[in-house]
């Protein structure tokens, strides 16, 4: 049995010298140009990588594993005894003198002269000065070729000269006189002399800490205790100077003083009337109020007209089916409001807003707004990039509006402005005669509503849809439904008669027809509107 | 036989069915029986081939296929079959993407088998939703309800969420789904 360790080796061996052989690594020519540093690196590496792999293959120790000839064919047998007498291996110095030979074949093949060079060069260059810490002298410029000489001028033509040469030519004169051909004279090109960097880094043979005191002196030059002193002294100034706006907006980050503050009368009764209760529940949230809006809720006749202004209000402004909605927060509904509600606010507006809870909000929104914008000029005066963004006007962050129902007055839009505390805001009214949960009801009150909020209304094109055919028909009654789908009864006002059937409103496609109503709405009003 | 099921059906279902709904559900379940007892596939290649052959100057109009459907339809009783794939017939377009159907046409032999594959994918998700809706006495009416009531509630998807249906008229989605409940899935290459 012959141990596996001298198989492995001797192949191993067998297979290093193949590949160096092959590569030309034990060739004449590759001996010959062999330096000494190399032929160094090579018994280095030879002797160094036998000697470690030799003490953990302990050549003197036999194998556990051999492999034998059983009947003529190979059987490995393995988890022998450590010193079975059948096992037989390569003298411990062959083994040693393998390992030898294979790692030199391939020290041959790897470290080539190049190689050893470039090895033996790198500590050199890791300790070379960078040229970041240093101030190296100037890389010594490549000599310049020659440059041409540039050939001589032709001579100048002098006026009056030509029958002298003339002359000349012919042998009658001896000289050419003031005649002599003379060369343009030819200006030298002044040298331009290279720009070169003041460098103020480490010199190469200048000690560390006199390099170290020479930076702090020149750190220190520029600046004078004074002169920091009395900056710091002007800018607490400043500050001083602000305090009132930065005290006061510290308040309103910790009070939570609102963003906007937009308040709407409605004529019509609260659609959740407080009861005594409330002392105890609290007021329910408007975030949970208008969250989860039907899309279209079956209204009737009957249906309370407060609730579907409520509920049209929401969608318009707070439903997040449509995209980014408003911040409910801002927004305060008035019920119960008096018929003259907007005379009345037009009249006196500091009085009626007080009188309504509502000139506190706007208040301090509007002084939020001040203090926003003085912050900013605070930044301004220290000389510092402002963080706060540039409050949007008064009449965005603030507003006014009431919706009056009303079946003796006719259809009416107006819109003035209002000045409470020195700022201007804007007051819109609308007047409606009745609303209908029926029919084209809930159409007219999105479009009214809408009005009343973003002023107008950008005019939507007709949709080009395919004819509608009769819906009464009795066969077909999806397919007949199919070109709703295009039919925006916002727009088409042929189509509204077909809402009056409660049949027909139960599946009339309503969402993608009131998302692109309100996805209107909201690009205009969102554009007059911000918060602070 | 077949007729008196489909009234069989029809009335089961409205029985338990609200009053406005009634139609409705009558015509659902109507259809649901017509599907399940003929050929479906038969009768949608056999709808599709003559829309395709009379209604496509300029787009196929409902009224045109209607038209095609009750024509082929004749005395048999399929129009309430046919008025389900007129339906998801005409919804197509807005169900299956334009990339989408560039694909097909590129990678499919038949194209018309590979969208109603494509379309069975998204009837799945309808499915889904109306496995997990609540009961109802009867199919046609759990359909009906779900149709009604699905697009009520805010429905927006993530533009890559593959699972996930926005906003479907009532009539595509009780279509979708009568198809999807009374067919068996085929491929593409059939």
């Amino acid at each position: 049995m012959i141990g596996v360790k001298s198989i492995a080796l001797v192949v191993l061996a067998g297979a290093a010298a193949a590949l160096s052989i092959t590569s030309g690594a034990l060739s004449i020519d590759h001996f010959t140009e062999i330096t000494i540093p190399s032929a160094f690196a090579i018994g280095l590496f030879a002797s160094t990588a036998a000697a470690l792999v030799a003490f953990g293959a302990r050549p003197g120790t036999k194998s556990r594993a051999a492999l034998a000839l059983r009947r003529g064919r190979p059987v490995l047998a393995v988890d022998l005894p450590r010193a079975h007498p059948e096992v037989r291996e390569l003298p411990s110095l062959a083994q040693r003198a393998l390992l030898v030979g294979m790692f030199a074949c391939l020290g041959l093949a790897t470290f080539t002269t190049d190689a050893t060079a470039r090895i033996a060069s790198v500590p050199e260059e890791l300790a070379a000065p960078s040229r970041a810490e240093y101030c190296l002298p100037d890389a010594p410029t490549p000599v310049a070729a020659p440059t041409p000489v540039a050939a001589p001028p032709p001579p100048v033509d002098q006026a009056g000269c030509a029958l002298v040469k003339r002359a000349y030519q012919l042998g009658y004169a001896k000289t050419l006189g003031s005649c002599a051909p003379r060369a343009a004279p030819v200006a030298p090109a002044a040298a331009k002399p290279a720009a070169r960097e003041v460098c103020d880094r480490r010199e190469l043979d200048e000690p560390f800490l006199h390099y170290t005191w020479r930076r702090v002196v020149e750190t220190a030059r520029g600046a004078s205790p004074v002169d920091a002193v009395g900056s710091r002294i002007d800018e607490l100034a400043t500050r001083v100077d602000y305090l009132e706006d930065l005290l006061a907006d510290i308040k309103h980050s910790i009070t939570g003083t609102p963003h906007g503050s937009h308040h709407v009368w409605i004529t019509l009764p609260d659609p959740h009337p407080k009861s005594s209760l409330h002392v105890f529940t609290g007021e329910e949230p408007c975030t949970s109020t208008f969250a989860d809006l039907p899309l279209w809720p079956a209204w009737t006749a009957a249906s309370p007209p407060s609730e579907l202004v409520e509920h049209v209000f929401g969608q318009l402004l707070f439903a997040t089916r449509f995209g980014t909605p408003a911040s409910c927060s801002d927004y305060t509904i008035h019920w119960d409001a008096p018929r003259d509600a907007c005379a009345r606010l037009a009249a006196d507006p500091e009085g009626f807003l007080d009188a309504h809870d509502a000139l506190a909000p706007i208040r301090a929104v509007l002084d939020r707004r001040r203090r926003q914008a003085a912050l900013r000029r605070l930044a301004v005066a220290l000389d510092h990039e402002p963080t706060l963004p540039e409050p949007p006007p008064a009449s965005s962050v603030v507003s006014v509006a009431c919706f009056v129902v009303d079946p003796r007055a006719a259809d009416a839009f107006t819109g003035r402005s209002l000045v409470v505390d020195g700022e201007t805001i804007l007051l819109r009214e609308a007047t409606t005669r009745a609303i209908a949960g029926r029919g084209a009801g809930p159409l007219e009150l999105y479009a009214r509503l809408a009005q009343l909020l973003a002023g107008s209304m950008p005019v939507r094109d007709r949709t080009a849809a395919e004819p509608l055919d009769s819906l009464a028909e009795p066969d077909f009654p999806l397919a007949r439904l199919e070109p709703l789908a295009a039919l925006d009864p916002f727009v088409e006002r042929d189509v509204r008669s077909l809402l009056e059937r409660p049949e027909v409103v139960e599946v009339y496609p309503f969402d993608r027809h009131l998302h692109a109503f309100v996805d209107a709405f909201r690009r205009v009003y969102f554009a007059q509107r911000g918060r602070l | 036989m077949k007729r008196a099921i489909v009234v069989i059906g029809a009335l089961a279902a409205v029985a338990h069915a609200a009053p406005a709904g009634e139609a409705r559900v009558a015509h659902l379940a109507a259809a649901l029986t017509e599907l399940r007892a003929g050929d479906p596939y038969a009768l949608e290649r056999e709808l599709h081939e003559a829309i395709r052959l009379r209604c496509r100057t300029g787009g196929a109009t409902t009224s045109c296929m209607i038209g095609v459907a009750r024509e082929l339809c004749g005395k048999r009783s399929c129009l309430a079959a046919a008025d389900v794939i007129v339906t998801n017939q005409h919804a197509e377009r807005d169900l299956v993407d334009e990339p989408t159907r560039m694909r097909l046409v590129r990678t499919s032999s038949d194209y018309h088998a590979a969208v109603l594959v494509e379309l069975r994918a998204r009837y799945a998700i309808l499915a889904a939703e109306l496995a997990l809706a609540r009961p109802a006495a009867s199919l046609a009416l759990q359909i009906d309800r779900l149709c009604v009531e699905r697009d009520q509630i805010a429905r927006r998807c993530a533009s890559d969420a593959a699972a996930c249906l926005g906003s479907l008229p009532y009539q595509r989605c009780a279509a979708a789904l009568v198809w999807f409940a009374s067919t068996e899935p085929r491929g593409a290459n059939p």
